[in-house]
C-alpha cells in the first residue's frame, strides 16, 4: 500500500522508501525515475538484514516483544540463581493446617500449589521447559518444512508430486490429534514432545517455502548457474538458500509462539514432558480439579505462557511486515 | 468447475487412503500394546494371546491393513476396545455436539473479529486501531485451556451466568464457542483489516467518496462486500478444524464431541475409534479446504480452475 509514493520538496525528489542509505547525492541533474530536474538524492537498498533490524527496532511493540523474548531467556538460563527455591521441594508451610495453597503471599509470592511447592519458582523453571521445546520443534518444523517445500518447488516430475502429496497428506491430519496420540504412547522425554510437535507443524512452513522455491527458481540466475554446471547441492546452498533466509527467519519467529502453546496445549493434558519436570502447562494440569478454589494457580502459569506466545508473535509480525507488507492471513 | 471439484474429490480419496495407512502404521508399530490394555493388568499372558488372536493383532501389519482397509470399504471403521461399540455409531453419537460447538464458535469469532476489524481499517493508526490491534494479538496468543477456565471461573462459578461445563442448551454452549471466538476472533480481525486497507485505496472506493457518498456508505456498500471475501474462505478452513475435534476446549468444558471422544480413545489406546475419529477429522479438513479453495475464483477472477 504505497501512501507516499512520492514527495515533492523544494528543488529535492525525496524517494521515501524506508530504511535507505544515502550512498551519493548529485547536486544537479535529472531524477531516472521522475525524471524531475534539480538535485536528486540516490540511494541504495541495503542488504535486507539491516533493513529488517532498522524497521523492528521502530516498532514498539516489537522492541516489547523483544525484551520479553530476552528476559524469558535469561530467566531460563539463570533459573537456579533467579528461582528463589527449589521448585520441586514441598514446603510444610507451605499449605494451610487443611492442606490447602496458600494464596501469593510475602514468602511465596505466587503462592504455593497444591503439593506446597513454589509456584513463582515452578514457573521460573518451567520457562526452560518451554523455549527449549518452542525452539527445538519450531527447528524441526522449519527443517522438515523447508526440505519439503524444496523438493517439492525445485525438482520437477515424480520427486515434486510425491512431496507435494505428502505435504496435502500431512495437511489433512488433525494435528493436535495425531501429536496426542504420539506423545500419549510414547510418554515421552523432552526431545521426543519437541519431534512430535515439529512432526505436526511443518506443514505451513512447507506450503510458504514451496510457493517460493518455485518463484524463485524460474529465474535467471537459478538457470545460468545450471547451465554453467554447478552442481545441486551448491545451487542450493549459494543460490536459493539466501532468498529463503528472510522468509525463514520470520516463521522461525513466528513458529515459536506456535510450538510454544502446542507444547502447553500438550502438558495441559497430560501428555508432555512428564512431571515432576515443572511446565507451564503442567501446572494447569495439576491444579485444574482444584482451580475454582485457587484460580490463582491456572492464572500465573496462564500468564506465562501467554506472554511469552504473545513475545514471539510480536517480533514476527514486524518481521514479516517488513519483509511483505501485502502478506496477510493466519500468519 | 464441476470436473475441477471431481478431481479434488478424488485426490481426497487418496490422500484418505494415506491418511488411514499413516494413522495405521504409527499406532501400530508404537510400543503399546492394546491386548494387554483391554486384558488388564492381572491378565495371564493365555488371556491376552486369545485377545490379541481374537481381535487379529497377531497378523503381520499389512494383513491387519488391507483387513481395515476391506471393512472400510463396507463402511465399517470396526468396533471399540473398550466400548462394545460400533466406532461409527460412536461417532455418530458425537456429531451433534462438535457441530454446534462449529457452529457456536464460527459465529463468535465472526461476531468479535469483523467489527473489531473494520472498526481498526476505518480508525487506521489511530486510538482504536492500536486497541484493537493488541487485543487481536493478545487473543491469538492466550492459550484455549487458560480462556476457557477462566472464563468458567468468572462467569459459572464467582457469577453463576452459565453452567459449569456440560452439554445440553444454549447456555452450556455460549462459553466454549466464546473460548474458540476469543482466539479466532483475534485472526479475523487481523485479516479484516487488511482485507478492508486494501479495498479501500482502490479506485472504485475512490469513486464512491468522490461522488460524495457518506463515510458509512462508502465502507458498507463498496468496502465490505469484496473485504468479506478472504473472511469467506477462511470460515471454510476453520469449518474443517473445527469438526475435526477441538480437542482442548471440549476436554475444559467436557464438551461430548468428536474431540473429547479422541481425548478418551487415546488415553487407553482404543486403536479403532482413534482411526475412526482421525478418518472423520481429516474428511472435515479436506471438505474445508475444498470450500476454501472454490472461495479463490469469487475473490480474483484471475484465478479460474479447469
Amino acid at each position: 500500500m504505497g501512501e507516499e509514493p512520492r514527495v515533492a520538496w523544494g528543488n529535492f525528489v525525496v524517494i521515501p522508501v524506508e530504511a535507505e542509505r544515502v550512498v551519493k547525492s548529485h547536486p544537479t541533474g535529472v531524477h531516472p525515475a521522475s525524471g524531475a530536474p534539480g538535485p536528486v538524492v540516490v540511494r541504495r537498498r541495503p542488504p535486507h538484514a539491516t533493513t529488517l533490524w532498522s524497521r523492528v527496532k521502530r516498532s514498539p511493540a516489537a522492541l516489547l516483544g523483544m525484551l520479553v523474548v530476552a528476559t524469558l531467556v535469561a530467566v531460563a538460563v539463570f533459573a537456579p540463581w533467579v528461582a528463589p527455591y527449589n521448585p520441586s521441594e514441598q514446603f510444610f508451610d507451605g499449605l494451610t493446617l487443611e492442606g490447602r495453597p496458600l494464596g501469593p503471599n510475602a514468602r511465596f509470592w505466587l503462592g504455593t500449589d497444591l503439593l506446597g511447592r513454589d509456584l513463582l519458582s515452578r514457573l521460573i523453571y518451567g520457562a526452560r521447559v518451554s523455549l527449549l521445546i518452542g525452539v527445538a520443534a519450531n527447528t524441526a518444523a522449519l527443517s522438515i518444512g523447508t526440505l519439503f517445500g524444496t523438493m517439492a518447488g525445485y525438482f520437477k516430475g515424480w520427486t515434486s508430486i510425491v512431496f507435494m502429496r505428502l505435504t496435502d497428506m500431512m495437511m489433512a491430519f488433525p494435528a493436535l490429534i495425531l501429536a496426542i496420540a504420539l506423545a500419549a504412547i510414547l510418554r515421552p522425554s523432552l526431545w521426543i514432545v519437541a519431534l512430535v510437535i515439529g512432526m505436526v507443524n511443518w506443514v505451513w512452513i512447507a506450503r510458504i517455502v514451496y510457493a517460493q522455491v518455485l518463484s524463485i527458481s524460474g529465474r535467471e540466475f537459478i538457470d545460468a548457474a545450471r547451465v554453467l554446471g554447478v552442481p545441486t547441492p551448491r545451487i542450493f546452498w549459494r543460490h536459493l538458500f539466501p532468498h529463503l533466509l528472510p522468509t525463514l527467519l520470520v516463521w522461525g519467529t513466528l513458529g515459536i509462539s506456535t510450538t510454544v502453546m502446542f507444547e502447553a496445549s500438550l502438558s495441559f493434558l497430560g501428555v508432555g514432558v512428564r512431571p515432576p519436570t515443572p511446565s507451564w502447562g503442567g501446572a494447569i494440569n495439576e491444579s485444574q480439579s482444584y482451580f475454582l478454589a485457587a484460580p490463582w494457580l491456572v492464572a500465573f502459569p496462564g500468564i506465562a505462557i501467554l506472554l511469552t506466545s504473545l513475545a514471539f508473535n510480536l517480533v514476527g509480525d514486524a518481521m514479516r511486515d517488513t519483509l511483505d507488507p501485502t502478506l496477510r492471513g493466519r500468519g | 468447475m464441476s470436473a475441477y471439484v471431481l478431481r479434488r474429490l478424488t485426490q481426497s480419496v487418496f490422500i484418505l487412503l494415506g491418511v488411514t495407512l499413516v494413522t495405521f502404521v504409527l499406532l501400530f508399530a508404537l510400543p503399546a500394546d492394546p491386548a494387554r490394555m483391554i486384558a488388564g493388568r492381572s491378565a495371564t499372558v493365555e488371556t491376552v494371546t486369545r485377545i490379541r488372536a481374537e481381535l487379529g493383532l497377531d497378523q503381520p501389519l499389512f494383513v491387519q491393513y488391507g483387513r481395515y482397509l476391506g471393512r472400510l470399504a463396507h463402511g465399517d471403521l470396526g468396533r471399540s476396545y473398550a466400548q462394545k461399540v460400533e466406532v461409527g455409531e460412536l461417532l455418530r453419537s458425537r456429531l451433534a455436539a462438535t457441530f454446534w460447538l462449529m457452529l457456536g464458535g464460527i459465529f463468535f469469532e465472526l461476531l468479535i473479529g469483523l467489527p473489531a476489524g473494520m472498526l481498526a481499517a476505518v480508525g487506521r493508526r489511530g486510538r482504536v486501531d492500536r486497541s484493537v490491534m493488541i487485543g487481536a494479538f493478545l487473543g491469538v496468543s492466550a492459550p484455549q485451556f487458560v480462556v476457557g477456565l477462566l472464563l468458567l471461573y468468572v462467569l459459572a462459578y464467582k457469577w453463576p451466568v452459565f453452567p459449569l461445563g456440560g452439554y445440553g442448551s444454549l447456555a452450556h454452549l455460549i462459553l466454549p464457542a466464546v473460548t474458540l471466538g476469543i482466539a479466532g476472533g483475534g485472526w479475523y480481525a487481523r485479516m479484516m483489516r487488511s482485507a478492508m486497507l486494501d479495498v479501500i485505496h482502490q479506485d472504485y472506493v475512490r469513486t464512491a467518496r468522490a461522488k460524495g457518498a457518506s463515510e458509512t456508505r462508502v465502507v458498507v456498500k463498496h468496502a465490505l462486500r469484496n473485504a468479506l471475501l478472504p473472511v469467506v474462505s477462511m470460515i471454510g478452513l476453520d469449518f474443517g478444524t473445527f469438526m475435526g475435534g477441538v480437542v482442548i476446549v471440549e476436554s475444559v468444558f467436557s464438551w461430548p464431541g468428536i474431540g473429547q471422544l479422541a481425548w478418551q480413545a487415546i488415553q487407553i489406546v482404543d486403536i479403532p475409534v482413534i482411526m475412526g475419529v482421525v478418518l472423520v477429522s481429516a474428511m472435515a479438513i479436506l471438505f474445508g479446504n475444498l470450500i476454501a479453495d472454490l472461495v479463490y475464483p469469487l475473490l480474483d477472477p484471475k484465478i479460474r480452475y479447469g
